[in-house]
């Protein structure tokens, strides 16, 4: 099972980083008189109302499906490890700051501030990106917190301290790999969550330009044509599922593995 | 969209059956009786007053409810409403003689001092009326006489009449008075002497009426119209389908593919008074250049867009006026205006002549999930061959509207404009008037002077073989320096579940009026 995800994930990498070149047709390029097609051999997943090839833009379109949420996945798990062992090991006021601001943050609806951000203060896509990177922290920051402070009490950590190393050798060298499971599947499950957020803000109309072979987007421009080319909206959404599922459970297998192979 | 006039709904750009029943139960939809429609607007009507809800669904129930003095018939020539008749003493005067025996659904008599000041409450600063631009040829409006309204006009304004079969709606002097700001709100109401009545004004859980039964006119085949909003297109045609809606006009002819196939539904098209068009800001870089703007013209493949749009159920537009305008003012003798027809070599020619003979990029908003998004990426697509980049920037549909009715930086616009009457007045001073090109204007190319607007000044009491002189060369102006690109006309259409007849046409002023029972 786990090599099925894995070359799921694997394939979907490839495809992200060489899909432009592999797509048959200029996913850009128009053919107005054609319009919705249905499939066919020249169009294999037929084409939208403008004539473009479904799927020429799906391939051409996996770079910015996954690009931007392994960007998210890679902000949000640096963050929240690094604050999470911190507030965890230190505890103190340095904790209950943390812990405040996490509140904080906990209490502000994501998928609004997105929307604000996007849509009414026009800060553009990369800034949303940032924020959902910062806005998917706190939730991590919490479990490593706690994990931390579950470690901090074992006695390979107080061997650690009594041997006076420094506290942030102690915590990412010896506190780090024991908690590394839960970062691990973390990473998968905040890259699992920023493709669909971004592909829900995308569908809103409020992510990359219109004529973008983004996923979300094209379910948005697509789902009028269900009774003329299916495929061209279900497709996408076929992917994206195909995708948060396998990182999904690859995150759950990984978990187990590593929380049976670790060693303090 | 095609009710009544309504211009301001139908900014794109800027920018809903008693089931069939046969034999059984005779109800449709979710109305009780078979004289009862259910009827969806994909925006919700926001004012009962025209003052402050100049809008597609507000007007078409004001103009179920509330009398105009003077209607359009089916040509759209201005006939007979709450005037019985009318004279124009002088070019610049009507005298209106007003039916008698008229009532207010509240059983108060209406009189001519109700019409007159109906109609100068839109002169008036303090109301703020969304309709004020339609009477600014207003001097003022008095009662002369028991039956009579007087109307003098600053010049004289052949579209007078014309406009006022939509935004002359007459309410009680006393009640209009009361509430400046606030008539037509659903804390306040309306009060009208109309086919029907309102009974319920919710902006959230929708709108009830009933037929007015002392109303003086034909009386509507329909008791009762349950008026309900329903904002998603896909949802909104489940909704008909399924007969918990039983009629709606919210229905485009790019969609007109998933309408007509509905089992049990009659979709009804007929010519719509709009025109869809692009505006280059000629105020903006490189649009500042009349070559630039004729490869723009050149670049586009409008009568490819136009099918894509319209489904074929349209067509070109040649010009920048309404289908129903032109025709009404040259028959079957329309000119030949300057083309730029789709040549991506004159494109690169006029290219050449600019400042800008290797292209250059520009930011373009547009309102995302509207078709503006689609014809801008067709746009972008086509000029990007000229080497021209319009980098696309999405907005929300509400943000966007508001920043190009603030005239925020604009660059090209995609619109589509839905007029009122036959009147090409009521669409030139729109498009090239200073004035229109202020906040709040519909003049998004900012193209405009002084000598402009004295020809339009000129035009506005120009009649006969003049008028269409003046408007020629005004048309012509616009197609050699190419302020607006114009793309095609589309038809309107209402949808209506098999219990329900009607015969909409252009100029029909409530579809539920002119709405039946089948059968009846």
């Amino acid at each position: 099972m786990k090599g099925v995800l894995v070359t799921v994930l694997a394939l979907a990498a490839l495809v992200a980083v060489g899909g432009s070149h592999l797509a048959p047709y200029d996913p850009a390029a128009q053919d107005l008189a054609l319009g919705a097609v249905g499939p066919s051999a020249a169009h294999w997943l037929g084409t939208d109302d403008l004539g473009r090839d479904v799927f020429s833009r799906l391939l051409a379109g996996a770079g910015s499906a996954m690009l931007w949420p392994v960007l998210v996945a890679l902000g949000t798990t640096v963050l929240s490890t690094s604050l999470g062992l911190l507030a965890g090991y230190r505890l103190g006021w340095v904790d209950a700051l943390m812990m405040r601001a996490v509140d904080l943050a906990f209490a502000m609806p994501g998928m609004l501030v997105l929307i604000v951000v996007i849509g009414v203060l026009g800060g553009g896509y990369g800034w949303a990106v940032l924020a959902m990177a910062v806005l998917l922290t706190p939730g991590d920051i919490r479990v490593i917190r706690s994990l931390t402070m579950a470690q901090r009490e074992l006695a390979y950590a107080e061997a650690a301290k009594t041997l006076g190393l420094r506290p942030s050798r102690i915590m990412f060298r010896h506190l780090l790999p024991n908690i590394a499971p839960t970062v691990v599947a973390g990473a998968l499950l905040s890259f699992v969550v920023a493709m669909v957020s971004l592909a829900g803000l995308s569908f809103l109309g409020l992510g990359l330009p219109a004529g973008t072979p983004d996923w979300g987007l094209m379910v948005e421009e697509n789902r009028d044509l269900l009774d003329l080319n299916p495929w061209a909206a279900v497709a996408p959404v076929v992917l994206l599922t195909l995708i948060a599922s396998s990182a999904t459970l690859l995150g759950d297998r990984l978990f187990d593995t590593l929380s049976k192979g670790g060693s303090r | 969209m095609k009710s009544p006039t309504i211009r301001a709904a139908v900014v794109a750009l800027l920018l809903l059956p008693v089931a069939a029943c046969a034999g059984s139960a005779q109800k449709g939809g979710s109305g009780a009786d078979r004289d009862t429609l259910v009827w969806a607007f994909g925006v919700a009507p926001n004012s009962l007053d025209i003052a402050h809800g100049f809008d597609t669904a507000s007007t078409t129930i004001q103009l179920a409810v509330l009398d105009t003095m003077v209607t359009l018939d089916a040509k759209g020539v201005p006939a007979p409403g709450l005037a019985t008749s009318w004279t124009q003493p002088t070019p610049d005067s009507y005298e209106f003689t007003l039916r008698k025996g008229v009532k207010f659904t509240d059983g108060t008599p209406l009189t001519a001092d109700d019409a007159a000041y109906s109609l100068s409450r839109h002169l008036d600063p303090a109301v703020t009326s969304q309709a004020a631009s339609y009477f600014t040829t207003v001097k003022k409006a008095e009662a002369v006489g028991a039956d009579k309204v007087k109307v003098t006009l600053t010049r004289p304004n052949p579209a007078f009449l014309a406009v006022s079969a939509i935004a002359w709606q007459v309410v009680p002097r006393k009640l209009g008075e009361a509430h400046p700001k606030d008539l037509g709100s659903p804390e306040v109401g309306t009060l009208g002497s109309g086919p029907f009545k309102v009974v319920k004004f919710s902006l959230t859980s929708g709108t009830v009426l009933e037929r007015n039964d002392a109303y003086w006119g034909p009386k509507p085949a329909l008791r009762r119209v349950e008026i309900k909003t329903i904002l998603d297109a896909e949802t909104l045609r489940m909704a008909v389908r399924s007969g918990e809606v039983d009629g709606t006009d919210i229905l485009t002819p790019r969609e007109a593919r998933k309408w007509t196939g509905l089992p049990g539904v009659t979709t009804t098209f007929y010519p719509a008074n709009n025109i869809a068009y692009l505006a280059l800001a000629v105020g903006n870089g490189p649009l500042k250049d009349v070559h630039v703007r004729r490869a723009i013209a050149h670049a586009i493949n409008r009568k490819a867009l136009s099918d894509l749009m319209t489904g074929g159920r349209g067509s070109l537009a040649k010009t920048m006026l309404p289908l129903p305008q032109i025709t009404a003012l040259y028959g079957d003798d329309v000119p030949d205006f300057p083309d730029h027809p789709f040549d991506l070599a004159a494109a690169k020619a006029e290219l050449a002549k600019s400042a800008y003979p290797d292209g250059f990029t520009m930011s373009v908003p547009y309102a995302s999930g509207t078709d503006g998004a689609t014809v801008m990426q067709a746009v972008a697509a086509d000029l990007a061959k000229i080497g021209i980049t319009l980098n696309l920037e999405p907005n929300p549909a509400d943000k966007y509207r508001a920043r190009v009715m603030e005239h925020d930086r604009l660059s090209v616009q995609y619109a589509n404009l839905t007029y009122g009457t036959p009147e090409p007045v009521e669409v030139l001073p729109d498009m090239i008037s200073r004035g229109a090109a202020e906040p709040q204007g519909f003049n998004f190319s900012g193209y405009g002077s002084a000598e402009v607007d004295a020809r339009l000044d000129t035009l506005a009491s120009a009649t006969g073989d003049d008028r269409k002189k003046q408007v020629t060369a005004l048309l012509t102006e616009i197609a050699e320096q190419v302020p607006y690109i114009p793309l095609f006309h589309s038809s309107s259409a209402i949808a209506l579940r098999d219990g329900f007849t009607a015969s909409v046409g252009t100029w029909t002023p409530s579809f539920f009026t002119i709405t039946r029972p089948a059968g009846s």
